[in-house]
């Protein structure tokens, strides 16, 4: 409702307003809370709880500041306890073969080396439906010029059976990779030792002068891309319906490849439901008429068992899930449009005498990048 | 832009007065004579300039004044302190006589477009934070788009603002919009705004004038906490056939005055139709070429006078607002295709009039208001068909009678009930989507008052009163009882059960008491109490409501508001009521207000009051005002420093907006300046400015950043902690009166506008994004640039 609001305003005021950026924003007061990213499904896999400070600073330079060494694990109802390990500063991990079931209850446990301990209220898990059909179809958004990369692209939708329980809450992700040849472009060289672009000139062979040069992934690399939204549904107005057309993701058409995209459908509880709309309504925001207060909320889930009123951000979630891997053939549907692809912004180095290759740079497993190929991969 | 456009301004201008001299060898004479209008005496000393250069030439004793000057074309002004100046454009071809008659402005028919003083003109009478003002006032200062807006020329007056342009409603003295009462002929306005808030509903053709009580809201009112906006609709005429109407630029207008029996029966039709669509065919993308923005009002009276001693007035009033958009979400969690909107009231009023004497006279009035909001999407699968609506029906009797000149005392009862449909989604619609249907909810508010306005002696008037009113929740209601020690959720829900009858009663005493006191015949002192109680609320987290907003009636979980508001006022007025200043300061404190709890969902929501938190608010402020009301300029410029605060502190931690501090509100704009001016210099050019300057509103800045889900979001931690910049702009409009010249009964203008004239982008909000890149700051302005428009007005009298 509000999003049709804001649309009408903007196209009724569209002719006269405008949205320009501050530049020389000046933030009034800086804060920072624990963070807890928590999460736990039925799907084998490491399950991961990431522990940090937020940054008290609007600015990208001041980042959230990871907890290390803390003792993190979870207990469920049927007597079970799983300790987490900390891999890299800030992110544990469970075994890589530990998952939750669906219909038991879990806690996570949380002591920081201050000593201060943190607790979750008792999550259950709850199944989630299949995925019964997915479609994906050419779609042409004629309000963009055709040479805007927003105007062609394939329409993923998804169709499942709602259980006929009431008050039933679902939570859709789309995850997609993609096999990439370059790891880096840099103008004045690259630096193995942190794996990014060198500050100073570091020339390798064959260049002489801050150009952009276009670095070879030194191992098997994927770039990864995901939801930037929150999308989630309430049963309210749907109960045991038949759900089908449900908008999961818009498909960019910038090759003819075959474009892998993994979509997960989630069962999530009516209280993460509610944390998720508020986070996606103040996330929304836009500055018009109708926006609501923008406000973050404190964790649903997670309280200190030292100071109850302490905020703390973040949640823990307990989910079922139901994942489908699909892959696009965007040949299909596509005809008599010519794909928008991206140039490659750089030059590649020759070899130098002797070698196979020009440069290479590191593939640094992180959110958007991964050397390990992934679920269900075909080249 | 802006050099442009004054340069535009600055040559219309040469163009209109300065006519160039022709050079030429002959010379003739100039003469003639001035006298004043009402007593017909010779004006000695009257100056006599040509295209506004002084000649240095005075009248005589007798009045006479004698120029010898070159053949050629003039402009000829002849001015006298306190007189309205004559102008004339003249051809001198030959010896020219001008005898001139010049009006003592102190005398002249006084066109108000503003008082502050009192409604009844004079700075005696007791009324306080009362503004009059007429619509002919309105018409004259520039209006956006040609469109004359009540709600906006209201905003020029001080202590009257809103969260930003094209806000729904308005803030005054800081209650919230839902906190006025808006009556057009007795009638009340829920909504007050077209297009989402961009004009108000209001057809200015139909509107005779308009009362804005911001405090000292006198005893015969009630049932919203802030203030009354008292809209009256013109008595047609009884004798003459009239019509008038206009073409601009968003909408057409028409209006009839016709005398069916002379003297006896006269009927008036009034009405606004706009058709936007051609914007969106035109110039929209193609998904938005569907879209279809539509509205009309239409206002009608008959009025009845069978003889001296009695008057029957049937007045009714109908705005309809009509969208159609293309989308895929209309209602949360159901995808359609296309959403339509469709709004608008349904009004009607009856009113009595009996004139027992001089003394004694009655009213008795019945009025009906349905205001109805429907949100439709004929997709055939998931089709949606919202409905919700609010209806009004009172009856009100009022007996005036005068003692001895002492006593003017007012005494009446009112009876008004309430029938809200919060929301029925899909009731016998066949569609995948649920039906649903909100418990409906029903009130009737008695009261009775007595209101004396008594004159204790020369210097002191006290006009005193007491309301009571008695709200009673009733009908088949929905009682629901939450587990108790626990803060309201789905969750502490015990139980929910139907009853009929009374299910919750609230009552009250409302005093009321405004004093004046004369320390001379041009200036005096006011003081002002009232309480104030309001059992109605607009439920909307929105920083301006939407149209499909829900009311609330109050029940067992949502307690009445109530509100108490002191002033002070101190009144001048020199030159026989030319000029006049007034300085106004007041507090107000204001009890169980409404606000929500973080991340509310309101729409369609069973269990309302999991979703609601009361709190306090108060606001105080001062107000100056400075007003020429007559002569060739006319306007007033006012100064307002007013603050407005929230707070929220419930007893469970989830119940506290800001920690249960006190917060500003969104419309807490501390300082505020308005200009308005308009010049007349003769009986066909009419020019006038508006210039409006206010701190900027309030708005909730991020102090951080945190990450979920691997998306680095912003952090917000405290409400309403940050300003957007100040807001400021000019207006302006010039407006050509029967371009012909001649006299006619039929007049025409043109009234050309300008909005925004320097074309300030002001900020109507801040908000935030978080990217890869971090975290990127833009702010939102509605009117960016200069908005010029045309439009054409014309008169049958």
């Amino acid at each position: 409702m509000k999003r049709l609001i804001l649309y009408f305003a903007l196209i009724t005021l569209g002719m006269w307003s405008c949205v320009t950026e501050i530049r020389d924003f000046e933030q009034i007061e800086g804060n920072s809370f624990l963070t807890v990213e928590a999460s736990l499904s039925n799907q084998a896999g490491v399950q991961r709880v990431i522990l940090s400070y937020s940054s008290p600073s609007i600015t990208i330079n001041v980042e959230n500041k990871p907890i290390s060494n803390a003792l993190i694990f979870i207990t469920d109802d049927k007597g079970g306890r799983v300790n987490l390990t900390e891999i890299v500063s800030g992110i544990y991990e469970t075994s890589a073969n530990y998952k939750g079931t669906v219909g038991n209850t879990y806690t996570l446990h949380i002591t920081l080396p201050n000593g201060k301990k943190y607790e979750s209220t008792p999550e259950k898990m709850i199944a989630a439906p299949v995925i019964d059909k997915i479609d994906t179809k050419f779609v042409v958004k004629t309000n963009y010029s055709l040479s805007d990369a927003r105007s062609v692209g394939y329409d993923v939708t998804l169709g499942f059976k709602d259980s006929p329980e009431p008050n039933q809450y679902y939570q859709w992700k789309w995850t997609h990779y993609e096999r990439i040849v370059y790891c880096a472009t840099c103008n004045v060289g690259y630096d193995y030792s942190l794996s990014e672009c060198s500050r100073v000139p570091n020339y390798p062979f064959g260049q002489s002068r801050p150009e952009p040069i276009n670095f070879r992934c030194g191992e098997q690399c994927f770039d990864v891309s995901f939801s930037p939204t929150y999308n989630i549904l309430a049963d309210n107005l749907l109960n045991g319906q038949q759900i089908s057309n449900y908008p999961i993701a818009r498909v960019p058409y910038d090759g003819r490849t075959l474009y892998y995209l993994k979509i997960e459908q989630r069962a999530i509880s009516q209280k993460m439901y509610r944390y998720f709309r508020s986070v996606k309504e103040v996330t929304q925001n836009s500055g018009t008429l109708f926006d609501v207060p923008a406000e973050t909320q404190s964790s649903p889930n997670i309280f200190s068992l030292d100071n109850s009123n302490e905020k703390i951000l973040g949640a823990f979630e307990v989910f079922g899930v139901e994942e489908k891997i699909i892959y696009i053939d965007r040949l299909v549907g596509s005809e008599g449009y010519s794909p928008i692809i991206t140039p490659d912004f750089g030059r590649e180095l020759p070899p130098p005498p002797g070698a196979i290759t020009g440069p290479r740079a590191n593939c640094v497993e992180g959110k958007y990048r991964s050397t390990r190929e992934p679920k269900g991969w075909r080249d | 832009m802006q050099v442009k456009i004054n340069f535009s301004i600055l040559l219309l201008l040469t163009l209109l007065f300065h006519t160039s001299v022709v050079f030429a060898q002959k010379t003739y004479s100039l003469r003639g004579n001035v006298k004043e209008a009402t007593t017909g005496k010779p004006l000695i000393g009257a100056a006599i300039s040509l295209d506004a250069k002084k000649t240095g030439v005075l009248t005589d004793s007798s009045g006479n004044y004698y120029l010898r000057i070159p053949q050629g074309d003039y402009v000829v002004k002849v001015s006298f302190v306190g007189h309205k100046p004559y102008r004339k454009f003249i051809k001198l071809d030959k010896n020219f006589t001008l005898d001139v008659v010049l009006e003592d402005v102190t005398k002249q028919l006084e066109e108000v477009i503003v008082s502050s003083i009192s409604t009844r003109g004079d700075i005696n009478t007791p009324s306080l934070g009362v503004s009059l003002l007429s619509i002919k006032g309105i018409k004259k200062i520039p209006a956006m788009m040609g469109e004359v807006d009540i709600l906006r020329s209201l905003q020029t007056l001080p202590g009257v603002s809103s969260v930003g342009e094209g806000a729904n409603g308005l803030n005054i003295r800081g209650g919230a919009v839902d906190e006025n009462l808006i009556f057009i002929d007795d009638t009340p306005i829920f909504n007050p705004t077209h297009l989402f808030g961009l004009f108000s509903v209001f057809a200015s053709d139909a509107i005779r004038e308009l009362e804005l009580y911001k405090g000292g809201i006198p005893a015969r009112f009630g049932g919203r906490t802030a203030s009354v906006l008292d809209i009256k609709m013109i008595e047609p005429s009884l004798e003459k056939f009239k019509f008038e109407g206009g073409i601009g630029l968003i909408s057409n207008r028409l209006m009839v005055e016709i005398p069916l029996i002379k003297d006896k029966l006269s009927i008036l039709g009034a009405g606004r139709v706009s058709f936007n669509d051609f914007w969106f065919k035109t110039f929209a993308p193609d998904n938005l070429k569907n879209t279809r923005a539509n509205f009309y009002d239409i206002a009608n009276k008959v009025f009845y006078k069978p003889n001296a001693k009695n008057t029957i007035a049937l007045s009714t009033y109908i705005s309809q607002d009509f969208y159609r958009v293309d989308s895929l979400f209309s209602l949360e969690n159901v995808i359609a295709k296309q959403t339509d909107f469709r709004y608008g009231h349904a009004n009607a009023s009856l009113k009595w009039n009996h004139y027992f004497n001089q003394r004694t006279s009655l009213e008795v009035l019945g009025a009906y208001s349905n205001y109805k909001t429907v949100t439709e999407s004929p997709d055939s699968v998931n089709r949606i068909d919202l409905k919700n609506n609010i209806q009004y029906k009172s009856f009100k009797v009022n007996v005036d009678r005068t003692f001895a000149e002492k006593h003017r005392v007012n005494i009446g009862f009112s009876a008004v009930q309430y029938d809200l449909n919060p929301g029925t989604l899909n009731k016998e619609v066949i569609s995948k989507i649920s039906s649903i249907e909100l418990a409906k909810e029903q009130s009737l508010e008695l009261s009775l008052h007595a209101d004396d306005e008594f004159k204790v002696n020369e210097k002191l008037t006290i006009q005193y009163g007491l309301r009571y009113a008695q709200f009673l929740n009733f009908g088949t209601s929905e009682i629901r009882k939450y587990q108790a020690g626990e803060p309201k959720s789905s969750t502490t829900l015990i139980s929910s059960e139907k009853k009929d009858g009374i299910a919750k009663a609230y009552g009250g005493f409302e005093p009321r008491i405004t004093a004046v006191y004369i320390i001379n015949p041009m200036t005096s002192m006011k003081f002002g109490y009232n309480r104030m109680q309001q059992f109605l609320n607009l439920v909307t987290n929105n920083t301006t409501p939407l149209p499909t907003s829900r009311w609330k009636i109050s029940d067992e979980n949502i307690l009445p508001q109530q509100s108490d508001f002191v002033s002070l006022g101190y009144f001048k007025t020199w030159n026989d009521n030319v000029w006049e200043a007034s300085l106004e300061t007041y507090y107000r404190d204001t009890r169980n207000t409404i606000d929500y709890v973080s991340g509310a969902n309101l729409q369609l929501n069973p269990t309302i009051e999991t979703q609601l938190l009361q709190g306090r608010s108060r606001s105080y402020g001062t107000e100056l005002m400075l007003s020429k009301k007559k002569g060739e300029l006319t306007g007033w410029v006012s100064y307002t420093f007013a603050r407005s605060f929230q707070q929220t502190a419930g007893t469970y931690p989830e119940q506290r907006i800001n920690g249960g501090n006190w917060y500003a509100s969104n419309y807490d704009k501390p300082h505020s300046v308005n200009v308005v001016l308009n010049a007349t210099p003769d009986k066909h050019n009419s020019f006038s400015f508006i210039f409006a300057y206010n701190t900027g509103r309030p708005f909730s800045s991020p102090t951080g950043t945190y990450t979920l889900n691997g998306q680095q979001l912003p952090l917000y931690t405290a409400r309403n902690n940050d300003r957007i910049p100040d807001y400021h702009r000019l207006d302006f409009s010039w407006t050509i009166t029967n371009p012909s010249m001649k006299e006619k009964r039929w007049e025409g203008s043109w009234i050309f506008t300008v909005y925004n004239v320097y074309g300030r982008s002001n900020p109507y909000s801040l908000f935030f994004t978080n990217g890869n890149s971090g975290t990127k700051v833009y702010q939102l302005s509605v009117f960016a640039s200069p908005l010029v428009s045309l439009a054409y007005n014309f008169k049958f009298k």
